[in-house]
């Protein structure tokens, strides 16, 4: 007998055989079934409820961060914001004001040439600083004024020759129609 | 596959208990046949039935109608019983028999006719587990070598070579029992 024909008497000794299994089989089986499937229910529900926990805390942690509050009540989707946020927000805000005023004053006060009186009308933000903050930037704004406010005296501390020279360059340049009063120190040499 | 195993299948994808009751129902007695070739007990064959169907229920889905679905499940019965004994650690695939070689004339004068199922199925059992788990899965339920080789981790070389090594010590086994037999009747 070859191995083809007895793997073959074999084969057919065993094709479709069946064996019914116990009776309580099925039931066990889909007890166990049931169980897995509720158990894999619950852990379905804990884990939305852990991400949804997760989700929660997080929106709290970046609603109490100033630095979030401020940003998110630019598009106004956020209504609620903490007032020590605000307050932050708002101190954090004045620094670069208190810049863009000292810089163009001390500009303005180097040259004296373009001076005009109607320029020194003072900043209202600025004056109104309150002083109580503990910094004395509105004092030292207060002086700038004042400086510009006797123009005279800072022309007289300027030397005689480079005014005389520089004023009247500038009358020369000076368009027709406008009218320039200018200081003038005449120096008699000998 | 018929189209009334389809509409069941499909049935049993969407979770319709009723459809898997029905399910396991028409194809118990054949996964529970095949359990009870890879075990060594009623008990274990009951065990691994049950888990093999709870892999059918679960992976169901990922079944496609394409393909044979009795050569599906047979699969996977073959799979959890190969998976149930390495967890028990009982299995030995690489047992020596030289020694049950059979001789040309041991294959010329074995007689199919004289054996039934119980003698032959007793013969495949008495054989070392390797190379019964080998014979059972490329003979009776048509693996492949290749197939073989995945399923208990071997080379497809040793899978070939512990078939005809198993081939040929049942055939021995077969012919001593009915020596045997002989002399007492």
């Amino acid at each position: 007998m070859s191995t083809e024909q007895f793997d073959q008497y074999v084969t057919g000794m065993f094709a479709n055989e069946t064996v019914q299994p116990p009776a309580d089989a099925e039931d066990a089986l889909f007890q166990r079934m049931n169980k897995m499937r509720k158990r894999k229910r619950q852990i379905q529900a804990m884990g939305a409820a852990v991400v949804i926990c997760v989700g929660v805390f997080i929106g709290a942690h970046v609603a109490g961060d100033p630095k979030n509050a401020a940003e998110n009540s630019t598009d106004g989707s956020r209504a609620i914001v903490p007032s020590t946020a605000i307050t932050a927000t708002d101190k954090t805000e004045s620094v670069p004001q208190k810049e863009d005023v000292s810089q163009p004053m001390s500009t303005t006060a180097e040259s004296m040439e373009t001076f005009e009186p109607s320029n020194l009308e003072p900043n209202p933000t600025v004056v109104s600083e309150p002083s109580s903050e503990g910094n004395d930037f509105s004092i030292q704004v207060e002086a700038n004024l004042k400086e510009k406010r006797s123009p005279m005296h800072q022309i007289d501390a300027l030397p005689a020759r480079t005014a005389a020279y520089d004023s009247g360059l500038r009358s020369l340049q000076a368009p027709e129609e406008e009218t320039w009063v200018l200081p003038a120190v005449v120096k008699v040499k000998d | 596959m018929n189209s009334e195993d389809v509409d069941l299948i499909e049935r049993c994808k969407k979770g319709h208990a009723q459809s898997e009751r029905e399910l396991y129902r028409r194809y118990s007695p054949m996964m529970f046949g095949v359990a009870i070739r890879y075990s060594n007990s009623r008990h274990d064959a009951e065990d691994i039935a049950q888990d093999a169907w709870v892999k059918v229920f679960r992976y169901l889905k990922s079944f496609s109608e394409n393909n044979s679905f009795e050569g599906w499940l047979r699969r996977i019965v073959v799979n959890t019983a190969i998976t149930h004994y390495r967890r028990q650690k009982k299995h030995t695939h690489h047992l020596d028999i030289d020694e049950v070689y059979a001789t040309p004339q041991d294959l010329e004068a074995f007689n199919e006719s004289e054996y039934n199922k119980e003698e032959i199925e007793k013969a495949i059992n008495a054989l070392p587990k390797g190379y019964a788990r080998v014979f059972k899965l490329y003979v009776i339920d048509g693996f492949k070598h290749k197939e073989i080789a995945e399923t208990l981790g071997i080379d497809v070389n040793t899978s070939k070579s512990q078939l005809s090594r198993a081939r040929k010590a049942l055939q021995v086994t077969l012919l001593n029992m009915a020596r045997i037999a002989k002399k007492k009747g």
